[in-house]
């Protein structure tokens, strides 16, 4: 088992959160758009519910506050993946890709 | 963006609620998940006020479960297994909703007991809440009814009536520029033919500018036109419409008869379409009369509504009135000298006094829920610890603390929601019995309804007292100490459960006492009213009033002589003692205006300086009928007529107004009113004000052989108990007298008494029920703390007992440790009872609110019952063998 997989599996919200990390900054906002789209809606975070979320990744080491770049909204903090944040999204995306190729499952989930 | 008030309360609410988080949350996350909620209210508001609302409320729901996670996940850490703070596993929480529900059907007299009082406190609350949010948050039922505005002219002499004159009500209307429209309407009686019969019917006479004001449109037909004025035609409103025409359009163009004059019906107004303060009013008539007679400038017996145009300010609005008003004081100065003109949002001026009352009754309902609530945390609280075994053995066979928590908050939940459900039904009962029994003073009681806000309101209302009243159990779960808890079988009733329940009797106590002493204080109010006696006898006395025809008496002096046929026809009736008439009197409806007058001779010869009086149109025998006692000189006589010299009789009052100590009688009083003189014949004894306290109003009486007038009320003076069994003979001797004569219902003086103390009869009702719902469940909770706390020591007591304590010495324990927190309580609820007293000042009369009778009597009454409830259970207590108590274990 590696250090990752400690974490597997991760909820949904979870997931998704961090999958919405991966290839931008973003602020509390940010995120919750970015899910919501990511998700077409399927899930939609209330703020105070994101950031307990946060409070919890953060207190794991999996997410944490990103530098200030010139041009974003100096008020608002943004949030990143860590090292090992994208260390446990990619194991979650092995996890769920292996599941995939199971081919009991592929047939439950019809052609 | 559109801009609502709430926004900046709605984040102060946000705020508040990061509290629940803990402070390390709140540090590391405060500021950012404001500063999100701020952008998710921004887009919200976007999207109008129903999705602002509900986007709203779900984040206060989930900012207080997340909060509340984020402490329970706080005081775990540590004793928990690491699994609880993973971010994977999947969730149990359907589990738990399952467990929590099984564990509330299986203890049912408790739910059902829980969920009675959370359905009876929540019910009562959004009841009255819907009957204050109907009155006064909803707008009136006019198409941008904010920008309608009651106009009244400012008197000279300061009194704050509020009539107009439509002369000047339509100069205003011309020439001002920040009204859509402004216009004078008042109600009339006519007598309406209709096949032989003569029926009296209440009219609205107003400006063709009236409709334009209230935005009505007609169903059927046209509304009035600036080339009706003068015209002989009506619109019918769609109740007479309905009632009469049984809603024929055919109705339009035809004529109605109203005092032998054909109207013709040009429009129906569509349903619901009233006039504030004329409900009631079958049709509309144009005002017909002279507009260039400078009598009828000077007739202010109008009220004037006007709409600003949108946009405008009511500011600049007024200070343009002000200035027309101006204008024409300095046209018509014999008429309009001094007089100004204010403004009032109609909204005010239509919810008026009932404000404080409505919003009175909207904190008493509140504390009422409050005490609920502390009652029902008794009983979780009693409960939890009762299963402070089972909980610690679901802690012992490896449940994580949060999970009980929130299990227990889960069956709070089920509860909530029966409480809900059942709290919808009492509200919707609520709502007609308030609408039922509420006096007709009070506003727009037919616009009263349950909607979509009343229920949000139960939601909210739900949501948050089921998590208060969960809240200190479920912590108090958390922490339940499971090695102790399985040793003492789940009996013990520990020291911080103690301290969270004398807490929980303070507040019970202080707020039943807060709502018992405003209760006291509007019983005492009724009291008052219904010992008020007027100062003669209103047993056998039976009013009503006649209207004659103005078509068929040609002049005023006509219709006196009918009148005074009239009294001798009733008199003649077996059984009627003596019968007179006037234009008003007590009771009947305040009184036709104010003269002033002075001592003739003097300098300012009845100008603005002189005594404001009261007048009465009276006819003879009224005064006698009346009983009325005379204090010098005479009453009037048939003598006294438009051939004789004019008199007038002074009340007690106005004599002392106007003469001092001299005699009254014999001297004469020049008038305001045309310039008048009158002679002084006698002076009768004041009849005390309606409402006690008030001062005594100076009267003065003019005999209606002298100045007539075509409605008139009637008294009658009745032998016998029953004073309505001469009614029919009454009828009949009018009818005979003259058919065309219209005659409204009769009602004994006693009924119209009663119609006057329906108001605080009301409100010392509804607010004693609130006190001694309060009071009850407060002293409920004493006794059941008690008993539940004597029960949890029995072993204690026991001990003291084979160590020689005396059932006294036990007794005195026990209640002194109760009776702390219920002295603590009342000194509480005295202190909030004189702060939130002014709120009631409106309320009562002739009262202070701090009574010191009326809080002495009912702080004792109160200690009294307080103490039993809390002496039963310690006496049965006491008195147990210690024997059986020691083995008990």
């Amino acid at each position: 088992m590696t250090e990752f997989e400690e974490y597997l599996p991760l909820k949904p919200e979870f997931f998704h959160i961090l999958l919405a990390l991966e290839d931008d900054e973003l602020h509390g906002w940010g995120i919750i758009k970015r899910v919501e789209e990511n998700t077409s809606g399927g899930i939609t975070l209330e703020p105070s519910q994101l950031y307990r979320r946060l409070k919890k990744l953060s207190d794991d080491g999996i997410v944490g506050a990103a530098p200030h770049e010139s041009g974003t909204d100096e008020r608002r903090r943004y949030y990143c993946l860590t090292k090992k944040g994208r260390g446990v999204l990619r194991a979650e995306a092995a996890r769920l890709v292996a599941l995939g190729t199971d081919a009991r499952v592929r047939r439950l989930a019809g052609p | 963006m559109r801009n609502f008030d709430g926004k900046n309360g709605s984040l102060r609410m946000m705020k508040f609620l990061l509290k629940v988080y803990s402070p390390q949350f709140r540090r590391r996350f405060g500021d950012d998940l404001l500063g999100t909620i701020k952008s998710r209210l921004e887009v919200a508001a976007h999207k109008g006020k129903v999705v602002y609302v509900a986007v709203w409320v779900k984040m206060v729901l989930s900012m207080f479960g997340e909060g509340l996670r984020d402490r329970v996940s706080g005081l775990s850490r540590g004793r928990s297994s690491p699994r609880n703070s993973r971010i994977g596993a999947s969730s149990d929480i359907g589990m738990d909703l399952w467990w929590a529900l099984r564990s509330v059907v299986r203890a049912p007299g408790y739910s059902i007991l829980i969920v009675g009082l959370l359905a009876v406190t929540i019910g009562a609350n959004t009841a009255v809440f819907s009957v204050v949010n109907s009155i006064l948050f909803d707008s009136l039922p006019y198409e941008n009814s904010e920008d309608i505005q009651l106009l009244c002219e400012t008197d000279p002499e300061g009194g704050g009536f509020c009539s107009n004159s439509f002369v000047n009500v339509a100069d205003w209307n011309r020439r001002a520029s920040n009204y859509v429209a402004i216009a004078a309407a008042r109600g009339w009686s006519h007598n309406m033919s209709n096949g032989g019969r003569s029926e009296a019917v209440s009219v609205g006479l107003a400006d063709q500018e009236i409709f334009n004001v209230f935005a009505f449109q007609p169903t059927i037909g046209r509304l009035f036109q600036r080339s009706d004025r003068a015209q002989a035609v009506t619109v019918l409103t769609h109740d007479a419409w309905r009632s009469r025409f049984g809603e024929d359009p055919s109705a339009i163009g035809s004529t109605i008869s109203l005092d032998d004059e054909s109207y013709e019906i040009i429009g129906v107004l569509p349903p619901g379409a009233e006039v504030p303060g004329m409900r009631g009013v079958a049709m509309w008539l144009p005002i017909r009369f002279d507009s260039a007679d400078p009598e009828n400038r000077n007739w202010r017996g109008f009220r004037a509504f006007g709409r600003l145009k949108s946009g405008v300010a009511p500011d600049p609005a007024r200070q343009e009135l002000t200035a027309i008003a101006r204008a024409l004081a300095s046209e018509y100065p014999e008429t309009n000298l001094g007089w100004g003109v204010s403004t009032r949002p109609l909204k005010d001026w239509v919810v008026g006094d009932s404000r404080t009352t409505l919003l009175a009754f909207l904190g008493a309902v509140a504390l009422v829920l409050l005490v609920g609530c502390a009652n029902i945390t008794h009983l979780i609280l009693t409960r939890t610890t009762r299963r402070s075994r089972e909980i610690a053995i679901r802690s012992a066979i490896g449940a994580a603390p949060f999970r009980v928590s929130r299990m227990l908050l889960f069956e709070n939940l089920w509860l909530g929601m029966g409480g809900a459900l059942f709290g919808w039904f009492v509200a919707s009962a609520g709502v007609s019995v308030f609408v039922a029994l509420a006096p007709a003073a009070i506003p727009r009681l037919h616009e009263v309804s349950m909607d979509w806000r009343a229920a949000l309101f139960l939601t909210i209302v739900t949501a948050i007292s089921s998590i208060a009243v969960g809240l200190i159990p479920a912590v108090k779960g958390v922490r339940t100490n499971v090695e102790a808890a399985l040793r003492t079988e789940g009996r013990g009733s520990t020291g911080s459960n103690r301290a969270a329940q004398s807490g929980l009797i303070v507040a019970e106590v202080a707020l039943s006492l807060v709502l018992l002493l405003g209760a006291g204080l509007l019983m005492k109010t009724f009291t008052k009213f219904n010992q008020w006696s007027p100062g003669f006898e209103t047993s056998g006395l039976l009013t009503t009033w006649v209207l004659a025809s103005d078509a068929k008496y040609e002049s005023g002096f006509d219709v006196s002589r009918l009148f005074l046929a009239a009294t001798e026809r009733i008199e003649a009736v077996p059984g009627v003692v003596s019968a007179g008439t006037a234009s008003a009197g007590p009771l009947f409806g305040g009184g036709d205006g104010t003269v002033s007058a002075a001592p003739a001779g003097s300098l300012d010869d009845g100008g603005s300086e002189g005594v404001q009086l009261n007048w009465f149109d009276v006819g003879p025998g009224y005064l006698e009928t009346l009983g009325v006692s005379l204090v010098a000189g005479r009453v009037f006589s048939e003598g006294d007529n438009r051939l004789a010299e004019p008199v007038a009789v002074l009340n007690r009052s106005a004599a002392a107004r106007l003469f001092g100590s001299e005699a009254a009688v014999g001297k004469r009083v020049r008038m305001s009113e045309r310039g008048s003189e009158v002679e002084v014949v006698g002076v009768v004894d004041d009849v005390t004000p309606l409402t006690p306290g008030e001062a005594t109003a100076p009267e003065i009486y003019w005999p209606n052989l002298q100045r007539p007038r075509y409605a008139s009320f009637l008294l009658i003076r009745v032998g016998g108990d029953q004073p309505t069994l001469v009614v029919p003979a009454i009828e009949a001797a009018l009818a005979d007298l003259d058919p065309d004569l219209s005659v409204a219902t009769f009602a004994t003086m006693e009924d119209r008494l009663g119609v006057r103390l329906v108001r605080p009869k009301f409100n010392a009702l509804l607010i004693s029920v609130f006190g001694l719902v309060a009071g009850a469940l407060a002293c409920v909770g004493i006794a059941g703390v008690v008993s539940f706390s004597v029960t949890g020591r029995m072993r204690e007591l026991g001990v003291r007992k084979m160590l020689g304590a005396t059932e006294t010495s036990v007794l005195k324990m026990v209640m002194g440790e109760t009776l702390r927190p219920i002295v603590a309580g009342l000194v509480g609820g005295l202190v909030g009872a004189v702060i939130l007293s002014r709120f009631l000042t409106s309320m009562i009369f002739d009262l202070s609110p701090t009574d010191p009778a009326t809080y002495s009597i009912t702080v004792a009454a109160f200690t009294l019952v307080a103490t039993v409830a809390c002496w039963v259970p310690a006496r049965m207590a006491s008195r147990a063998d210690p024997m059986i108590a020691l083995r008990g274990d």
